[in-house]
């Protein structure tokens, strides 16, 4: 047996595997953090706002309670979801779409496209960083009680609790300020929408305005949310998207305030209020606001 | 002889016989002559016809008329006669012209003209008259005539060998140009010719094999007359001794017992026996592949067993087996094992001697066929057989054994065999072949017969005709001087066996199955009769023609064997190259999902193609199938080539690594075609070359992995059933079809990779495509740092620090509890508490937690309490931070690159076209439910492998988890795709080993010669 010319070949295999492997060695980032950590003043009438807003599946409930019909063109449509992948205050805002649109959609039983919006609603989660309240195991509870109406309302609305509170816990309170505006924003885009789409010809102005005027209502009772919802964005870092949101809402209240609806009430013109007319300006507002958020 | 040459040859025998009168005594020639060749109604006849011819002639002719008359006669002659036998009718033409003891003038014009007329030289006609003529000693005087007499003096140019007891002298002409020779007996001592007495005066043709005796001395050999006019080669005088040999079996079976042969250059040997006898052994053991028990095999004095060294490349082996390279041609394959074996000749002089070898082959005309296997013939059995012999003929060794080179051919064959060996034995080398059932012919061809008997028992050495006598006098059988038919000349190696194993006839005259002489009868009977004469041993070195290349040039010499032999099989070769883009297809084509119902992605796009993760286990799969495939038979093929070079001391590892270099081209063209279909059709950017790599790395393994077992195993089947048997617990142990930290826990342990998965090469591969197309897209780069910086924090904040605080919780409850279990747990975690916060002080800075060496069961108290939770309070708060800063940066890089809608889309389309859910998913582990585990006494965290650092344990700790994005070996930290694939190049790299020293087929063996446990009954 010729050992040297195995030893060659030995020598070879070794030498080259050692030259590849001694390839570019991993750098390793290092931007050290002070520690310990500096202490932020944690904004408490933040807190406070937060949990004064509706929670995503209010408003839905409240119209499925109306007596409304399913209207399924409302709705965000599922498969956007990843172009908001690519921005965290895209995906929070569109996170509060989303899980408003579960709680609509599950006010009606439409299970199937609960659950597809739930998948939808975990990606965004997870692009947040936000675990614990999208994950497995929430998803898991969601489908195990996709038939009791009831439960899905309250896991969704704890889910959505949870993720506030982690971007808030987390000093992240813009995204939690963000995802809850969506959720408000898409609740009142489908109030509105509902109300907009009605079919104009189909029942006398009387019966009609019978069928909307709890709708209506509905929308009409946001107002304060409205003004919450300004002060807790008022709060925050003032940077894009922030500021645009502001505006939009700024103008809303305005609409709002036009109505003028505790005077109305007040002066018992109540069903003057309380139809589709005086919407218009809302919902043009809130139609923008929701494309701006979507698209 | 048809009728028309008979009467042509009447004629000329009346032509001659006319010169002078016609004697009775030429007439009792021709009647003789007649007889020989014809029936008794026959020689009648044409003795009348010879009448009617010499009465036609009676009118004197004048030379001119009887030239003309002899050339016609001649070329009716000369159309159908060989000049062999040509030069038997001018013996009897020359025995008629000189019946009556002189020669005219005219007779002498008259015999070279017919000579003449029959291309016969004048050299050889002037030779034959002195032969035919010559009576006593002085009368012959030419080198081409040898003498046997009791003279012990030579007079005169001719040979001469001295014999006791013979009256007068036995005269052998040799005529070179024809190859034949003829005996003459002048005296008065009964001479046996074959045993048939000879009748003084006669000339006779001396037969292939003849004997001649008288008296009681030695007989004349037909071999010894052979070597007298045959010029040996000019190669040196070889002894060959073997003494007293025994062989004994692993099982302790004797297979040969005291065997001893003395030869020397120049003679052909038969060993013949019935089956099981032992011949093969016996040949093995001569050749020096078998070590005798005992005994010595002496080359020239040197043992063959102690010093194989010195006798490299003297011993020549033809095994049964067939040698050759089935796809190369006839040309081919002695061109590569002349190459091989010739290093010192050029190209041109190596296909001189290749094309001179096809010559004595006679191979001119098949010389560009393919040689093919037994079942696809191309070429005929007989010519194989030459052709095996051939690839040894080229180097002429002085000692060649042959195992059986007749066998399973037809007897025309088998003679040109034989021929071809005899003439290599009359060109001074010594040959020994091993037959079976020898025609007459054949069997007296070989100059000496060894006889085995069962048990390996010699029991004949000599002469192979004088064997039949040796046995039918043994038996006391009736006309036992006469070992050939005196009428035929044929002789009967059949009856040899008859004798040896005849059986006891019981009283009811029926044969029972009891030999009448054992084996150890003839033994004896052989013994007392049989003395070999003992040789002198040839002092000189012996010659070997053997000049072996060197490494580099064998290997080349190997590689382009293999290539051309690969080459030339289309079959072979459109299946390989055909193999791997189909499969790559089928592959690419079925995984290639995208949701048709997606309204906004009508296309396919790899992003969402969630088979990708499958897509990498597959190829992995594939490249191992299709290098262990193109392996497997690869040296099982060779196995009898291999044994042959072996015998030549050709080198091993050049051999191996020119067929190692060979596969890893076809793995490299293969796997470079897959990856070039897969990735078109899937749309993989940019993982061209690093796919390629890990394909062909894990081809490459299964290369060797195919080498080591083709090298181990008997036979086709037993690699094919084995191909599963390696590839499945591949496929199961890859990390994919069953999660590692999934397994059965006595194999694996659920913090790493368990170590039945570490041997796996599709693990390493599958992982390091995985790791790489994760980690290193061109997507991903661009964020893979905050991605880790914020996964790393992540885990902290949300898995970690709530674990660590409940641990501390625990230890709060229970740190003044005395009851011994609670007591050893609770000192379990302070030890798990106290060692990762001290891990986390090397991150942050050790002054920040002074308390460090208070988390001790004897020091621990409600304050250490308090300032270890504060501590991880701010620790927490610290990763937040962490978190959000790299989150913040992360963000704003998007936010730059998505700045405008065209840029978005842009964006999108990048991450789209880089960035796979699917691998993002599983190489995250976030479906992962135990997120985080304490494991021997530390916390694992599970999430997020694809950020995670190596934590090793000591210098060479290159345990990690399923998808760690480096690894950690000798104190550096490798990246996975590097580490991956350096660890299959190392496992190939052992195999390479493992394959040089046969490693596997030494397990294999050792497993097969643990006793039988079935009894021998079965």
């Amino acid at each position: 047996m010729k050992f040297t010319s195995l030893r060659v070949l030995l020598f070879i295999t070794l030498t080259a595997f050692g030259i590849w492997s001694c390839g570019p060695a991993p750098k390793e980032e290092n931007n050290p953090e002070e520690f310990p950590p500096s202490e932020e003043s944690l904004r408490d009438q933040i807190e406070d706002v937060m949990d004064n807003l509706p929670s995503p599946s209010e408003i839905p409930y409240l119209l499925e309670a109306t007596g409304a019909e399913f209207n399924q063109s409302l709705v965000n449509d599922v498969k956007k979801v990843d172009q908001y992948t690519l921005k965290n205050d895209k995906a929070a805002l569109n996170l509060g779409i989303y899980a408003a649109d579960i709680g609509y959609l599950s006010s009606y039983e439409k299970t199937q496209e609960s659950i597809t919006y739930m998948a939808a609603v975990k990606t965004l989660a997870d692009k947040l960083g936000v675990i614990g309240s999208f994950d497995m195991n929430e998803m898991d509870r969601f489908e195990s009680n996709i038939a009791n109406k009831d439960s899905l309302t309250s896991i969704l609305d704890n889910s959505v609790k949870k993720t506030k509170n982690y971007l808030k816990d987390d000093s992240r309170d813009k995204l939690a300020a963000l995802v809850l505006t969506g959720s408000f924003i898409e609740g009142l885009y489908v109030s509105t929408g509902l109300i907009k789409s009605y079919p104009k010809n189909l029942l006398p102005d009387d019966s009609r305005n019978l069928v909307l005027t709890p709708l209506v209502r509905v929308i009409l009772e946001q107002e304060k949310s409205v003004d919450e919802l300004v002060k807790m964005l008022g709060a925050i870092e003032q940077v894009d998207p922030i500021t645009t949101l502001i505006a939009d809402l700024t103008s809303l209240q305005a609409s709002y305030r036009a109505l003028d609806i505790e005077e109305q009430i007040k002066n018992n013109k109540a069903s003057l209020v309380l139809t589709d007319k005086n919407l218009v300006d809302i919902t043009t507002i809130v139609e923008k606001m929701r494309k701006f958020i979507t698209d | 002889m048809s009728e028309p040459v008979l009467k042509a040859i009447m004629q000329l025998f009346a032509l001659v016989a006319k010169e002078d009168l016609i004697s009775s005594q030429e007439r009792d020639h021709i009647r003789r002559f007649l007889e020989d060749h014809l029936s008794q109604k026959a020689v009648e006849f044409q003795l009348s016809l010879f009448d009617q011819f010499s009465s036609q002639l009676t009118g004197n002719l004048t030379p001119q008329q009887e030239n003309d008359v002899i050339t016609d006669i001649c070329r009716n002659i000369n159309k159908e006669v060989t000049q062999k036998q040509k030069m038997v009718i001018m013996i009897e033409l020359m025995d008629i012209i000189l019946a009556d003891g002189s020669i005219s003038a005219r007779e002498d014009l008259l015999a070279n003209a017919i000579g003449k007329a029959f291309n016969i030289t004048i050299e050889d006609i002037e030779v034959i008259k002195q032969f035919v003529l010559g009576i006593t000693e002085t009368e012959f005087n030419s080198d081409t005539i040898l003498i046997i007499n009791s003279e012990a003096q030579q007079i005169g140019k001719h040979k001469h060998i001295f014999k006791e007891d013979l009256n007068g002298l036995i005269a052998i002409l040799y005529l070179k140009s024809t190859d034949i020779y003829f005996i003459k007996y002048v005296g008065h001592t009964d001479v046996f010719l074959n045993g048939v007495p000879r009748k003084p005066g006669n000339i006779n043709v001396l037969g292939t094999g003849s004997t001649m005796r008288w008296e009681d001395v030695d007989p004349v050999y037909y071999g010894d007359v052979l070597r007298q006019f045959k010029k040996m080669g000019d190669t040196a005088r070889t002894s060959f001794e073997a003494k007293n040999i025994s062989y004994q079996f692993k099982n302790g079976r004797l297979g040969l017992r005291d065997i001893n042969i003395f030869e020397e250059s120049g003679k052909l040997v038969a060993l013949m026996g019935a089956s099981g006898a032992g011949k093969s052994t016996l040949l093995h053991v001569l050749n020096g592949t078998e070590k005798p028990s005992r005994g010595q095999v002496l080359i020239n004095g040197i043992d063959i067993h102690k010093s194989p060294d010195k006798i490299e490349g003297v011993i020549g082996f033809v095994p049964q087996d067939d040698l050759l390279i089935e796809d190369l041609t006839v040309y081919q394959n002695l061109y590569f094992a002349a190459r091989l074996c010739f290093s010192h000749l050029s190209q041109k002089e190596i296909d001189a001697l290749v094309t001179r070898t096809l010559e004595d082959l006679g191979l001119v005309e098949t010389k560009n066929l393919t040689v093919g296997s037994p079942l696809r013939k191309t070429i005929s059995g007989g010519q194989r057989k030459r052709l095996n012999i051939g690839l040894e003929l080229l180097r002429e060794p002085a000692v060649l054994f042959c195992d059986e080179p007749t066998s399973g051919l037809s007897s025309r064959d088998s003679e040109n065999i034989i021929d071809l060996l005899k003439e290599l034995s009359l060109k001074g080398k010594l040959v020994f072949a091993v037959i079976h059932q020898p025609s007459s012919d054949i069997f007296k061809m070989f100059d000496k017969l060894v006889i085995l008997d069962t048990g390996g028992f010699q029991i004949y050495y000599g002469n192979p005709v004088e064997g039949i006598n040796y046995f039918k006098r043994n038996i006391n059988l009736v006309n036992s001087e006469q070992g050939e038919c005196h009428a035929c000349g044929n002789v009967n190696p059949e009856q040899i066996f008859n004798i040896i194993e005849t059986k006891i006839i019981n009283e009811y005259g029926n044969f029972t199955n009891e030999r009448k002489f054992t084996p150890e009868q003839w033994n004896q009977i052989y013994i007392q009769k049989i003395k070999p004469a003992a040789i002198v041993p040839s002092e000189e070195i012996p010659h070997s023609t053997l000049r072996i290349p060197g490494w580099f040039k064998q290997t080349h010499l190997f590689s382009l064997r293999d290539l051309l032999s690969k080459l030339s099989n289309k079959q072979y070769l459109i299946i390989n190259l055909l193999e791997a883009p189909l499969l790559a297809f089928i592959l690419a084509f079925i995984v290639r999902f995208h949701n048709p119902d997606d309204q906004l992605n009508t296309t396919y796009i790899f992003s969402k193609n969630l088979n990708m993760p499958a897509y990498f286990f597959m190829s992995v799969i594939v490249a191992l199938f299709m290098g262990l495939s193109v392996s497997a038979e690869e040296i099982i093929r060779d196995r009898k080539i291999l044994k042959r070079e072996a015998f030549l001391h050709l080198s091993r590892s050049s051999y191996i690594f020119s067929k190692i270099s060979i596969l890893f081209m076809i793995s490299l063209i293969q796997t470079f075609l897959f990856v070039m279909v897969a990735h078109s059709i899937l749309k993989i950017e940019g993982m061209f070359f690093i796919h390629w790599g890990i394909l062909c790395t894990a081809s490459c393994f299964a290369n060797l992995l195919g080498l080591n077992i083709s090298s181990a195993f008997n036979s086709a089947v037993t690699i094919y059933i084995l191909i599963p048997i390696l590839l499945i617990p591949q496929l199961i142990l890859s990390g994919v079809v069953v999660k590692f930290d999934k397994l059965n826990p006595v194999i694996g342990n659920t913090a790493t990779v368990p170590f039945v998965g570490d041997l796996m090469a599709s693990r390493w591969a599958f992982e390091a495509s995985m790791v790489t197309q994760y980690k290193d897209n061109a997507f991903e780069k661009e964020f893979y740092l905050f991605d880790k910086m914020m996964s790393e924090a992540d885990y902290k904040k949300i898995y970690y620090i709530p674990q660590l605080e409940s641990k501390l919780d625990f230890v709060n409850l229970h740190f003044q509890n005395p009851e011994p279990d609670i007591r050893s747990e609770v000192i379990k975690a302070l030890d798990l508490v106290r060692n990762e916060i001290s891990n986390e002080l090397t991150e942050v800075g050790t002054e920040n937690f002074k308390n460090i060496n208070d988390l001790t069961i004897e020091k621990y108290d409600s304050s250490v309490y308090q300032k270890t939770i504060t501590f991880i309070n701010q620790l927490e708060k610290y990763y937040v931070k962490r978190y959000n800063k790299a989150d913040v940066q992360k963000d704003k890089k998007v936010e730059d690159m998505t700045s405008t809608i065209e840029k978005e889309k842009e964006f999108e389309s990048f991450r789209n076209a880089y960035q796979n859910e699917a691998i993002t998913e599983l190489v995250k582990n976030t479906s992962e439910a135990h997120r985080i585990i304490e494991k021997g006494g530390k916390f694992v965290q599970k999430i997020y492998p694809i950020y995670k650092d190596p934590d090793p344990e000591h210098m060479v700790d290159f345990d990690a988890q399923f998808y760690m994005p480096f690894k950690h070996f000798l104190n550096r930290n490798i990246d996975t795709y590097n580490f991956n694939l350096g660890v299959i190049w190392f496992m190939t790299l052992l195999l390479v080993i493992t394959l040089y020293f046969e490693v596997l087929r030494k397990i294999v063996d050792g497993l097969g010669n643990i006793s039988n446990p079935l009894p021998k009954r079965m």
